[in-house]
């Protein structure tokens, strides 16, 4: 807690001079462009990831869970990407999405017209898909050990009743997986700061604009020692991300009663 | 309750403990802590020579321990010998023989003494139609010479060439050499050959004992060969071993490693290297100086001869003392993002000054690691804002003003003043470049002069960028400048033009911008035809702590640049020039190509400089007194006047120093291109004493003050590919500069 702790104090304070600010700090950083600009993206990326991660992740352990062999395989390799280490990831990144990538070169072969993918608004959608790919393993092996607490009998009881696969999996799966719901958003959330890494790697410091979230801007800030600025945008942005775990936790119980 | 107070008390005690360890400090040297410090370390003494203007010294162990000194002077017979003990007394011996050699037209290229005192000469004397350049001679007891017939061996190739660079005579008589081609060769007191060692180009050797030791070729290991058995008895493994190591014979059969990191020891048979003498403190680190191996006269006393390239000689002694501390109590911190020569020059010229103050220099980013200059420039701030930062940053590479802005740097302005006033001038333009209302919180000491070579019947109508496009629409024969692509352009000349692209607020200069990119495709348009190899256009790479952009601009004043203006491809030749170092190439085109001067890069701005080596001090450290000594110094002409070739100097006086081409003289050099299927040369002497004042001139002259932007530079690069294409207009690609830069400066 003293990190934070320290953290609100400095928010509160005028850069390396150590003079009081009152919420001078708050007021510059909710006029900073470069901050509104991250801020409507990171939230934009959660409201549109998280979202799409789990249901992928669990239409995938679903899928896994109803194979009869090799589900150990498609378990195993599915969380592989996240066992890359973030360069490789960057890389790979490149390789695919460069102006003259691998991407643009399928394009091509195929009479298409090349795209820039990393200079256009494709660029957030880019950092999507690395997401999505990333922790769709992740996500399936939670999902999957989720599953398997679910009582085989209520399937068989339901095959008895007539009941299909499809309606099995809105009547029995889904009621039954409200519980992990919350723990597993969040854990999405978390590993949805850590884009960023790839991000900065493919793109520096300065992407396109579509993907300039808010940690480019604190790494940024920290670069330029606006630590005043660091602390009170740190400040709301854990304000915020409060909010959205106390919100999840609300869905989520809502839901299990 | 009982349960609940046990818990609380334990919870108190761990957060106490916690909190004791988390508090302690990193104090934790013997000086902070009150434990005596070890103690003993060798001293570094500066001795004076027996004479004035000497021009080259050979340094011989005499075998009672005794030095003889050879020194080469200007007056006949060229070369004298003085003995000395003890580096103070010197006693002037006589040497017949050196006349001899003298009236044979021979130069002495090395010599040696073994363990009964015989000296041996290596002379070079070469004769026509042979390819043997060398003979070597006995001194006899009358200081006569006697010439060993020696058997010389054709080398790997088949072909008998003698061209020795060093002899050594080892304890069993025997002699060595280093024979280029050949490797090092052994024969026996008559001259009778015995052995070949190493690979054909190693050179590096001395023996001790029964031992023959090379370095080699790769500077990776040190061989040790047995010089009986001829056998190789190990490779011995001595890390980051660079070009500037130098090995010597000690005593006992051992083995003294010489670097700019210090004197190391390996006794005989070993493969630990002890460090004796500690590099950093002492002149060894000094980048302006170059030496010889550390000579063992008596046990724990050590001679190094030193030289600087204005022919300056110097020899240090350096002596065991056990009653000061190993390791100086008071230490200075020095933070820089890359190795900076100027840096290590004011930290050696500072601990000469004062032996009990070390000064640490930490490097931010490493040649060989992958460390981003973001990363590095991070933890140097964490360590800023944590309040342990270094007492001195060096700001290049970094954004200086942010830095003052955010009330990190303290005020210099004392400093400027003092050096100012006591009598070394500072060129102000430069020396005031970070100055504010409030005071001066960083100074160059060094700065870089974007320039031009150009005719002088053109240079008066080429004063700026719009000039210059002027001159290239009516001037369509050949390249303005040489370049591939229209990236070279926009980073050469984004040096001069930098400072019109931004208002005073930070904000895109619109006007400035689109102005640049007009003038700058006129010029591109008007060469492009004679740009044949812009599709396979070579990009400058950059590192992970480079960007590409910066890696050209540090590669300007590149060669093939000359050599298409020498031989008139292209009208003239641009360069950042670092020193007046940067003037030899220019000058060998001047003279093949019968004229040209330089003149200030034509571009937006007037006269623009590139500040480097900025230093500030750090406002929160504790010994700004040093801090403060240590700035002075750097400003001072004994660091201006070194040649480290990283910048021009501030200090007028060392500037005009430099001007005079002290060392230049008599020296000649060359240099090749290959162009298409033919080669080109340029040879000749160094710049003269007017060429450099011309270069002095344009460095006095300077007043605008820029520092490039690599980032935003890249980005300028990257937006334009459409317009420099003919798919857009100006407009559209300000626009997009606008938008991409916008982002940055709103932060």
């Amino acid at each position: 807690m003293v990190p934070y702790a320290d953290v609100l104090k400095r928010s509160f304070y005028r850069g390396m001079s150590g003079e009081l600010s009152g919420f001078e700090n708050y007021i510059s950083v909710l006029q900073n462009e470069a901050f509104r600009l991250a801020a409507v993206n990171t939230l934009r990326f959660i409201a549109l990831c998280i979202p799409l991660l789990m249901a992928f992740s669990l239409l995938l352990s679903v899928l896994i869970g109803g194979c009869k062999y090799g589900e150990d395989f498609f378990k195993t390799t599915s969380i592989i990407p996240m066992a890359l280490p973030a360069a490789s990831v960057a890389f790979l990144w490149k390789a695919a999405f460069h102006k003259n990538g691998l991407v643009n070169g399928l394009l091509i072969y195929m009479g298409g017209r090349p795209q820039d993918f990393m200079g256009t608004e494709l660029a957030f959608y880019m950092l999507i898909i690395c997401y999505i790919w990333r922790n769709a393993g992740y996500d399936t092996v939670l999902w999957s050990a989720s599953l398997s607490k679910i009582s085989p009998n209520l399937y068989d009881a339901a095959f008895v009743d007539g009941a299909g696969p499809v309606r099995q999996f809105f009547l029995i799966t889904i009621p039954e997986l409200k519980q992990d719901f919350f723990i597993i958003g969040i854990l999405s959330m978390i590993n949805s700061f850590k884009v960023f890494r790839e991000a900065y790697l493919v793109a520096g410091a300065y992407p396109h604009t579509s993907m300039y979230l808010i940690q480019h801007l604190f790494n940024n800030w920290f670069a330029s020692l606006d630590m005043d600025k660091l602390c009170a945008g740190a400040v709301m942005t854990a304000g915020i991300i409060f909010f959205l775990i106390v919100l999840l936790k609300k869905i989520s119980g809502e839901a299990v009663k | 309750m009982k349960k609940i107070k046990k818990s609380l008390l334990l919870f108190i005690c761990c957060m106490s403990a916690l909190l004791l360890i988390s508090c302690e400090t990193d104090n934790d040297s013997p000086v902070n802590s009150g434990e005596k410090p070890a103690m003993g370390r060798y001293v570094e003494r500066a001795l004076k020579y027996p004479v004035e203007g000497i021009m080259g010294v050979t340094p011989v162990k005499k075998p009672d321990g005794s030095l003889d000194l050879y020194l080469y002077l200007d007056q006949s017979p060229g070369c004298f010998l003085y003995n000395t003990k003890d580096g103070i007394r010197y006693e002037k011996s006589g040497m017949a023989w050196f006349s001899e050699l003298a009236e044979k037209q021979y130069s002495m290229d090395g010599i040696d003494y073994n363990a009964d005192g015989s000296k041996y000469i290596l002379a070079w004397a070469p004769e026509e139609g042979s390819k043997v350049y060398n003979k070597v001679y006995r001194v006899t007891g009358e200081d006569s010479l006697e010439e060993i017939k020696m058997e010389w061996q054709k080398n790997p190739a088949g072909e008998l060439k003698v061209y020795i660079g060093k002899i050594k005579a080892a304890s069993n008589g025997d002699l060595l050499f280093s024979n280029r081609g050949s490797g090092i060769e052994q024969y026996s007191p008559e001259g009778k050959f015995k052995n070949r060692y190493g690979g054909e180009n190693d050179e590096r050797f001395t023996v001790s004992g029964d031992s023959l030791f090379v370095i080699n070729e790769d500077s990776s290991q040190i061989a040790v060969y047995d010089l009986n058995t001829y056998e190789k008895k190990t490779d011995v493994d001595y890390d980051n071993m660079t070009r500037d190591a130098v090995l010597t014979g000690g005593s006992d059969g051992s083995l003294y490693l010489t670097d700019r990191t210090g004197v190391y020891r390996l006794a005989e048979g070993g493969n630990l290297w002890e460090k004796i003498i500690e590099g950093e403190l002492t002149s060894l680190s000094i980048p302006s100086m170059y030496f010889d191996g550390a000579i063992e006269t008596e046990p724990g006393e050590f001679y190094i001869l030193y030289a600087d390239s204005e022919s300056n000689n110097s020899i240090f002694k350096y002596e065991y003392d056990e009653n000061i501390s190993t390791v100086p109590g008071t230490e200075l911190t020095v933070y820089t993002l890359k190795e900076n020569s100027t840096l290590r020059q004011t930290a050696g010229e500072f601990q000469r000054k004062n032996p009990d103050i070390r000064v640490n220099i930490t490097v931010g980013i490493d040649e060989d690691s992958s460390v981003t200059q973001n990363d590095a420039q991070k933890a140097l701030n964490t360590e800023i804002v944590a309040g342990k930062g270094p007492d001195l940053i060096l700001l290049d590479g970094m954004n200086a003003d942010t830095y003052i802005s955010k009330g990190v740097l303290a005020d210099l302005s004392v400093i400027v003043k003092e050096v100012s006033e006591g009598g070394e001038k500072l060129l102000s333009s430069v020396t005031e470049a970070y100055k504010n209302e409030s005071g001066i919180f960083a100074v160059p000491v060094k700065f870089t002069v974007p320039a031009m070579w150009i005719d002088e019947e053109y240079a008066v109508s080429v004063k700026s960028l719009k000039d210059l496009a002027e001159f290239a629409k009516s001037h369509k024969d050949r390249q303005i400048v040489s370049y591939i692509s229209y990236r070279d352009l926009l980073k050469i000349f984004s040096l001069s033009c930098g400072p019109a692209w931004f208002d005073k607020d930070g904000n895109l200069d619109e006007k400035g911008m689109s102005e640049f990119l007009t003038l700058i495709k006129e010029i591109y348009d008007s060469g492009r035809e004679f740009a044949v190899n812009e599709e396979e256009e070579h990009e400058a790479g950059g590192t992970g702590s480079t960007p590409a952009a910066q890696a050209v601009i540090d590669s300007m004043s590149d060669s093939s640049d000359v050599f298409s203006w020498a031989f008139g491809r292209s009208y003239t030749c641009c360069s950042n020039m670092k020193s007046y170092n940067s003037v030899n190439l220019p000058s060998l085109a001047i003279a093949e190509r019968k004229g040209g001067i330089p003149v200030p890069l034509p571009g937006q701005a007037e006269n623009v400089f590139i500040p480097v080596n900025i230093i500030g001090i750090n406002a929160k450290t504790e010994k700004l007194d040093m801090a403060e000594e240590f700035v002075k110094l750097m400003l001072l002409t004994s660091v201006q006047n070194a040649k480290t070739y990283d910048g021009f100097p501030v200090n007028i006086k060392s500037l005009k120093h430099g001007a005079e081409g002290k060392g230049n003289e008599s020296m000649y050099f060359g240099i090749q291109n290959n162009y298409g299927e033919s080669s080109e040369e340029l040879t000749g002497p160094m710049p003269s004493a007017e060429e450099l004042k011309k270069v002095m001139e344009l460095c006095l002259g300077v007043k605008t003050p820029y520092v490039p932007d690599y980032t935003i530079l890249e980005m300028i690069i990257d937006e334009t590919e459409e317009y420099f294409g003919g798919t857009e207009s100006v407009e559209q690609a300000v626009s997009r500069i606008r938008e991409k830069t916008r982002l940055r400066l709103s932060e």
